[in-house]
């Protein structure tokens, strides 16, 4: 896990694109193209004001990478931009967020049909509580609930046992939807054998205000 | 690098084409410590600026005149000017002893500046981020190895009333969509100048919209807001108010780069 401070040299306001590819073109460096998927927290501890194009060209930027890696996608239009979105193995995930910051990133990714992770607590381990912000299918937002409140690792099998007095959701069902999560970046996941094993990102996810679906 | 230029309610109102041409020479490379001549009035530092887009390009009998035009309908704001030069630094830049870069020392003054000619505070901060997406974009966007960095921030403020403009050398705003596949079927400079407004249409594939203008609007849409984008051979004019934001397209001789500017009065 990759704990990123935003806060540097005494600047409460971060806005605008410019900026951002500033702020964090040293992580973007940094992260190999090849490796275990690497969660990011973006740690916003002392920032006051940011807006939409600083969200999207930091956060949102990892984000877009990571999800072209989870689904095995390439570069849309390759480019010597630097800037321009490649599959990372990364997950983007976000922390002490004051109220506007909150706002520009749960608009960012919501416009954009993306969920983010709010982390509520964390440690060396990883996210051990979480918000959703930005927006996520309800039914898919069910089944993240069901899977963070099952605390452990499991096959779309397990959760189809587990949770099957819940509602008409068979494996097939399961197993589209973890893909789905998988995609958004909301688990990981590892082959044994020929099953997926699923992990939800965050231990325990709170109710909060999003996401929007 | 910042230029600044006060204009003080004094000065003569003396606009002429030498008059924006040598203030567009020295606001684009700073010949000259100040600014020697009669310096244009009101929003005709919009026309200055796109003169100064164009410095190097000889200025059409046509050009002239629609810029004179269009200048002459924007001629009421006589306060202040200040300038920066984005040429080098583009936006990030070395701070200075007060830990404020060029860039957002050149914004604080602009929010100030709002602040005493009376706008809101809300609105002066609205308006200090349009700004501020304003030159964003042209970092991010005008630009590529054929064009140099370049580029003027300007505003303008009176009592009640507020003019600014961002304009660039790049290489406009077909080529620059053109490097998204999704975008790559424009045709003309007014199919992209378009798409940006309209369809918030971005260079980059993959980050969804684009967010300079958005915040833009907003600000602008119930202050008896006017805003003109220029690139190419296109140009966009919008006006907005509480009930709609209206946009017409027209034509200008062809000139390199983007510019866009924004005039808004509170009453």
């Amino acid at each position: 896990m990759i704990h990123f401070p935003v806060f540097s040299s005494n600047e409460p306001t971060k806005l605008g694109a410019s900026r951002a590819q500033a702020d964090f073109a040293a992580l973007r460096d940094k992260v190999p193209n090849e490796s275990e998927t690497e969660l990011i927290v973006f740690d916003f501890a002392g920032i006051e004001q940011t807006n939409t194009s600083y969200i999207k060209n930091g956060p949102f930027w990892f984000f877009a990478c990571g999800r072209l890696h989870a689904r095995g996608e390439e570069s849309p239009n390759p480019s010597g931009d630097p800037w321009h979105i490649r599959p990372l193995p990364v997950i983007a995930a976000v922390a002490n967020i004051q109220p506007e910051v909150r706002e520009a990133i749960d608009e960012v990714f919501y416009v954009r049909g993306a969920p983010c992770l709010e982390v509520v607590n964390w440690d060396q381990n990883g996210i051990q509580n979480a918000k959703l912000l930005g927006a996520l299918e309800s039914k898919l937002a069910l089944s993240f609930r069901q899977f963070c409140s099952l605390g452990k690792e499991a096959t779309a099998a397990d959760l189809h046992s587990t949770f099957s007095a819940d509602g008409d959701i068979g494996v097939t069902a399961w197993n589209n939807r973890l893909a789905e999560l998988h995609e958004l970046l909301l688990v990981t996941r590892r082959k044994q054998g020929k099953f997926w094993h699923y992990q939800t990102i965050t231990k325990e996810i709170q109710d909060g205000r999003g996401p929007r679906t | 690098m910042v230029r600044a230029l006060t204009v003080t309610e004094n000065t003569p109102v003396i606009y002429t084409a030498e008059s924006i041409e040598a203030f567009a020479r020295w606001a684009t490379d700073g010949s000259g410590d100040s600014f020697n001549g009669a310096p244009p009035t009101g929003f005709t530092l919009a026309a200055a600026v796109e003169l100064a887009s164009r410095r190097q390009v000889a200025l059409s009998t046509s050009a002239g005149a629609q810029i004179d035009s269009w200048a002459a309908n924007h001629d009421e704001l006589n306060h202040a000017i200040r300038l920066f030069s984005l040429a080098t630094e583009c936006r990030i830049s070395e701070s200075n002893s007060a830990g404020l870069d060029a860039y957002e020392l050149f914004l604080r003054r602009f929010r100030e500046a709002l602040q005493a000619a009376g706008f809101p505070n809300g609105l002066a901060y609205g308006f200090a981020g349009a700004l501020e997406g304003m030159t964003d974009n042209l970092c991010q966007h005008s630009f590529d190895g054929h064009h140099k960095r370049g580029g003027l921030a300007a505003f303008r403020t009176r009592k009640r009333g507020v003019a600014f403009v961002v304009a660039d050398l790049g290489r406009g705003a077909l080529a620059s969509l053109r490097e998204n596949t999704l975008w790559r079927h424009l045709a003309s400079d007014h199919a992209a100048v378009q798409a940006i407004i309209t369809q918030h249409a971005s260079r980059r594939e993959g980050l969804g919209d684009g967010e300079g203008f958005k915040i833009l609007f907003k600000a602008m849409a119930s202050h008896n807001g006017d805003l003109r984008f220029r690139s190419g051979g296109a140009t966009y004019d919008i006006s907005g108010d509480l009930d709609a934001v209206r946009g017409m397209a027209g034509f200008s001789d062809p000139i390199p780069g983007l510019q866009m500017s924004v005039r808004c009065r509170l009453d």
